[in-house]
């Protein structure tokens, strides 16, 4: 039997392996993924270890609200200057040196060439102090001086080249208390030569400088070196027993640790999001892999009947199919593994184009990517492989002795069950939609696909049949059309595949779609201001703030600054504004309470907060500060739920405690009597000297935010393009099987005188119904997921439902050219049929 | 289109230009090269003249199936020539040739040979709307009477017996008023019954209809129905016989059965 196993694979090894390609691919996406992230975690954390090498103790701020989850130390408070003095006192301690950073990514800018403020995507700019220490900072200094006077700074080179400046230059940095003119004085590099680590930029103050322009009482951190033999574990003991309260000593060891687990924190998120879209692939190829087989299984009746009848057994027939789709899933695996490291590469090009500087690392392939990779390859070709093979089980070896006309089976059974799995993955889907989680929403939505696919071949007899009408007018298309409707579950199973990825890029469409109408909504809902003034980079100081208020028309102007804190035991990010701008720059729709009632020491809430803590109008809630003060909120007001305001509402007075003092936003409305449009020039102008401030009207704000939508549902429509993919190889398997199915067919055809190119067209016309077959199921199974999704995420601000008509309509489109693409090979492999071989083959 | 629709001219051009149906003249088919070359048609020539049945004959391997194919359009002669309703078919290209089988040239098979997705009607059809045209409705329905497939023109081939589904094929190749039909074993498949249907029908679409048919067969109360039989052997006409009857040409095959085996299998024999 193993023998007769290996005969059937080999004669077949082409059909075979077009199958197995769509294995292959899904294969290699998940051997990239993990290549991806294994080969950056190691890189990032030799990079780390090698920067922290002589750093023995870590000494810095506790936590202001435990638990917030922000680990990279925006949580956590000043290390006092005098604490310096008291670690320079331990016993074993070397060297000490103060270090201050900007606590939050995304905070400093710096001028670039085209006059406008850098914006980083993927890597950030760093603002700290340079720390004059050969053992503890391995950056140095490759050309001109540290800075000395409170404007000289130092540039690592590739910024220096973005921002156009060369040692001895002028530029302008945007820091979290406002811009700042600086003097470039030097470049620095790391020892190895590199300018950065991961594509990350550095400026760098005098102490002083730094600790005054970021806003930092004290250090961010103390960094320690050890004498030689006081192990990190000795001098972290004794620096802690001296320490000051609210501060805290860790050993370098920890400090490397915390930053690996932050990194493999922030990959193992890139991780799954790959996998993700690997599970996407290779769930639309085991759909590929079952036609196949089933196809191949139902051409070989006769051949499985005659095993059959000269003594094989059922499970022989069984374990012979089986084994077949294991060799196949082995060798795909194989190959998808090295195409992984391919993957792998062409990911980190793809993100860099997106805008992610990442290290080039080389390729890291665990034991475990090469285990995964083999079991997902062959366990998914086995498990799409099973039904076929017993079905292969059941052929009656009295089969071999009868013409091989398989009549249909009735789809009752098919039915029930893919009636049973839809409905168990719409309520999977809901559950997984209503808070219980993502991996409940995966299987819902499996499962939900499966049902829909047993389903289907109900409906492509009717649907493939009307669409068909529309190439009724000339024979070869009538042949096409009635070639797709001979096998339902053939044209269902190949259309299936299609359905999938189809169906998520349309739901992905519709979210895309409905939250963009959101935030038109909410936009011209919530903003009552002819323009907004808002920071490209970094943030808006109180200096430009006050130059858009002294501009001649312009008449309330309303500063949004917000910040984290824990209030009612959650973390929230109040904004905080003033009262005045209620009603003029800012429309809220109250539910209860007064909007005059904000003042010191209450707030406004959205009506979601108010119903999830229930509180109403009175209530106090307990708060803690970002500042680590603590205090207590009253509620003045209850609001509808609204996107650009956030869940609480604070009065001005409450913004010292921000660490953030610049305005992320300001509201312009024009003065009584004054023309908006005619405030644009003015505004403009007064703002002529920041760089980093743009001024746009209520439609160009919104345009802004849609167009960062677009992209990102461009993004996913992109990786889930793939599968589609994959789903197109799956029609030209299907066809190039009909055909060879139907050689005598074709022959007879070319024989009583058609043309070729009416045998290609009649191959075409059935490739393209089942492909438009596909993009309807997945249009339709699409919009629902995406009505769904919508509906779930009313309460984070998606309060709109929209479809957009004229992408679903090209997603159609595109099917119905993936249908021609599909037909191209077994269309031209129909036509060129030797037409007395076909006519007199037995 | 190289010739004007069947419906619109005469019923046989031939037979107003006096020419014969088709013709063979000095064909030669040969396989393979060197060591390996096998002759399957060594200077075949033969003339079938408008309205008559001929049936050819031959113990297996003797050519007689490679004969029809390169008559029929559907192989390539080594050598000489095949003119089918004045068309000379040397040097055509494979578009004109599908044409010309379109137009000009009917088939019936062994195996049956009809599109399962099709109706009876369709099938009978087909050759008019690969070519685009309408049928004519006249002819239509005298070609379905006489093959009495009027109550089973909705039936699909699997609802149809194999006698059924053979008379579907031959009015389906006399539907375009072909120069010629070309039947390779068409009652091979048939019980004695069905094949009696089938030969009875060709013989009065000859007889009635005027059609010319060549038709391959081994049986000889098959060759029974022609006006002639001609007689392959090693790829050369050996005799021919006018009037045959079932006995006179079981008498004759016998004295062509080979003395040695014959050294190539002739495809679709």
């Amino acid at each position: 039997m193993f023998r007769a196993t290996v005969k059937a694979l080999t004669a077949r090894k082409l059909r075979l392996m077009m199958s197995a390609l769509a294995v292959v691919l899904g294969v290699a996406f998940v051997v990239g993924a993990f290549v991806l992230t294994d080969s950056l975690g190691r890189t990032f954390t030799d990079l780390f270890s090698s920067v922290n090498k002589n750093i023995a103790v870590d000494v810095r701020g506790t936590e202001i609200t435990p638990g917030s989850g922000n680990s990279d130390g925006g949580g956590r408070h000043d290390v006092p200057a005098s604490t310096i003095a008291t670690v320079q006192g331990v016993d074993g301690v070397a060297e000490v040196q103060g270090n201050v950073a900007n606590a939050q990514f995304n905070q400093v800018s710096v001028l670039g060439k085209d006059g406008k403020a850098l914006t980083t995507n993927g890597a950030p700019i760093i603002a700290g102090n340079w720390i004059d220490s050969a053992k503890l900072n391995q950056q140095r200094v490759v050309d001109g001086t540290a800075p000395r006077g409170p404007t000289e700074v130092v540039l690592d080179g590739r910024l220096a080249e973005k921002a156009g400046v060369s040692v001895g230059d002028s530029t302008t940095v945007f820091l979290p208390t406002g811009q700042q003119r600086v003097k470039v004085v030097g470049l620095v590099e790391y020892a190895d030569g590199k300018d950065s680590l991961g594509g990350e930029s550095y400026v760098y103050f005098t102490t002083a400088a730094a600790q005054k322009l970021l806003h930092v009482d004290g250090y961010s951190d103390l960094l320690v070196a050890a004498n030689d033999g006081v192990s990190q574990d000795q001098l972290r003991s004794r620096i802690a027993s001296a320490l000051p309260s609210s501060t805290e000593a860790i050993t370098g060891k920890q400090l490397a640790d915390e930053q690996a687990s932050d990194i493999q924190q922030g990959l193992s998120f890139l991780n799954t999001f790959l996998l993700v879209f690997a599970a996407v692939a290779l769930f639309v190829g085991a759909f590929i892999i079952f036609n196949t087989f089933s196809i191949l299984v139902a051409q070989r009746t006769r051949e499985l009947a005659l095993m059959r009848a000269l003594g094989a057994s059922k499970g022989q027939v069984t374990r012979s199919v089986l084994l077949e789709a294991v060799v196949v899933g082995g060798i795909a695996s194989a190959i998808g593994l090295g195409a992984g490291v391919g993957v792998a590469i062409g990911l980190q090009a793809l993100f860099g184009a997106f805008g992610a500087g990442l290290p080039s690392a080389s390729p890291v392939i665990e034991l475990r990517t090469v285990i995964a990779a083999f079991a997902v390859g062959i366990i998914i070709t086995a498990v799409a492989a099973l039904m076929p093979a017993r079905r292969a089980a059941k052929v009656p070896p009295v089969a071999a002795m009868r013409d091989a006309a398989t009549a249909d089976r009735p789809l009752v059974k098919q039915t029930i069950a893919g009636a049973i799995l839809a409905v168990a993955g719409a309520v999977a889907m809901t559950f997984g939609l209503t808070g219980s989680g993502l991996a409940i929403l995966g299987i819902g939505t499996v499962l939900a696909f499966l049902g829909v696919a047993l389903l289907s071949p109900l409906v492509s007899r009717p649907v493939t049949g009307a669409v068909g009408l529309l190439f009724q007018r000339r024979l070869p298309g009538r042949l096409g059309r009635q070639n797709s409707l001979r096998n339902p579950r053939r044209t269902a199973a190949t259309a299936a595949a299609l359905m999938i990825g189809l169906a998520l890029v349309a739901a992905v469409g519709v979210l895309g779609s409905s939250l963009k109408d959101s935030v038109r909504k909410i936009a011209s809902d919530a903003i009552g201001a002819d323009y907004i003034v808002s920071p490209t980079a970094v943030g808006m100081d109180q200096a430009a703030f006050k130059a858009v208020q002294d501009t001649p028309g312009v008449g309330e102007v309303t500063g949004l600054r917000g910040g984290d804190a824990t209030i009612a035991g959650a973390d929230e990010f109040p904004t905080s504004l003033n009262r005045a701008a209620l009603g003029t720059t800012v429309d809220l729709s109250m539910k209860s309470g007064k909007v005059a009632d904000l003042g010191p020491g209450s707030a406004l809430i959205s009506d979601d907060v108010a119903d999830d803590k229930h509180l109403s109008v009175g209530s106090t809630v307990p708060v803690t500060w970002e500042d680590g003060q603590k205090g207590t909120l009253k509620v003045a007001g209850v609001y509808l739920s609204n996107q650009l305001i956030g869940n609480y509402l604070v009065d001005d007075s409450a913004a010292v405690h921000f660490k953030q003092q610049l305005y992320f936003a300001a509201l312009v409305k024009a003065a009584d009597g004054t023309d908006a449009g005619a405030l644009r020039g003015p505004l403009d102008q007064a703002l002529a000297s920041y760089p980093n401030l743009q001024v746009q009207n209520e439609s160009e704000f919104v345009g802004d935010a849609t167009k960062q939508i677009d992209q990102l549902v461009q993004f996913f429509q992109l990786l889930l393009a793939l599968s589609v993919g994959i789903a197109i190889l799956g029609i030209v398997n299907t066809l190039a099987l009909s055909v060879l199915e139907r050689t005598r067919e074709l022959g007879l055809l070319r024989a009583v005188g058609m043309s070729r190119r009416q045998v290609k067209r009649m191959v075409r016309v059935e490739s393209v119904l089942v492909a438009v077959f596909g993009g309807l199921l997945g249009l339709a199974v699409g919009v629902i997921f995406g009505a769904a999704l919508q509906r779930a995420l009313v309460s984070q601000g998606v309060t709109e439902l929209s479809f957009p008509i004229p992408q679903l309509a090209l997603y159609l489109l595109l099917a119905a050219v993936a249908g021609v693409l599909a037909a191209w090979l077994p269309a031209r492999r129909a036509s060129k049929l030797n037409v007395l071989q076909a006519v007199a083959a037995d | 289109m190289s010739s004007p629709a069947p419906g619109t001219q005469p019923r046989h051009r031939a037979t107003l230009a006096g020419a014969p149906a088709a013709q063979a003249i000095e064909l030669r088919k040969v396989y393979g090269t060197g060591h390996t070359e096998v002759t399957a048609l060594d200077g075949v020539t033969a003339t079938f003249p408008v309205a008559e049945f001929t049936a050819i004959m031959g113990p297996s391997g003797s050519g007689k199936s490679t004969f029809m194919h390169c008559l029929a359009g559907l192989d390539q002669p080594t050598s000489g020539e095949v003119i089918i309703g004045g068309d000379r078919l040397a040097g055509m290209s494979d578009k004109r040739l599908t044409t010309l089988r379109r137009d000009k040239v009917g088939f019936v098979f062994q195996q049956f040979n009809l599109l399962p997705t099709l109706t009876a009607e369709e099938n009978i059809t087909l050759p008019l709307q690969i070519a685009g045209r309408k049928p004519d409705k006249a002819w239509f329905d005298q070609v379905v009477t006489a093959v009495n497939l009027r109550d089973r023109l909705k039936h699909r081939p699997t609802e149809l017996s194999g006698g059924q589904q053979q008379r579907v094929a031959c009015a389906r190749a006399l539907i375009t008023r072909p120069a010629v039909i070309f039947a390779d074993e068409p009652t091979g498949n048939l019980d004695s019954r069905s094949s009696a249907e089938v030969l009875g029908f060709l013989r009065s679409s000859v007889t009635e209809l005027g059609q010319t048919i060549v038709m391959v067969t081994h049986e000889p109360s098959a060759a029974a129905y022609a006006d002639r039989v001609l007689f392959l052997a090693d790829g050369r006409i050996v005799d021919e016989m006018r009037a045959p009857t079932a006995d006179s040409v079981l008498d004759r095959m016998k004295g062509l059965e080979p003395g040695q085996e014959t050294m190539y299998q002739p495809v679709g024999a």
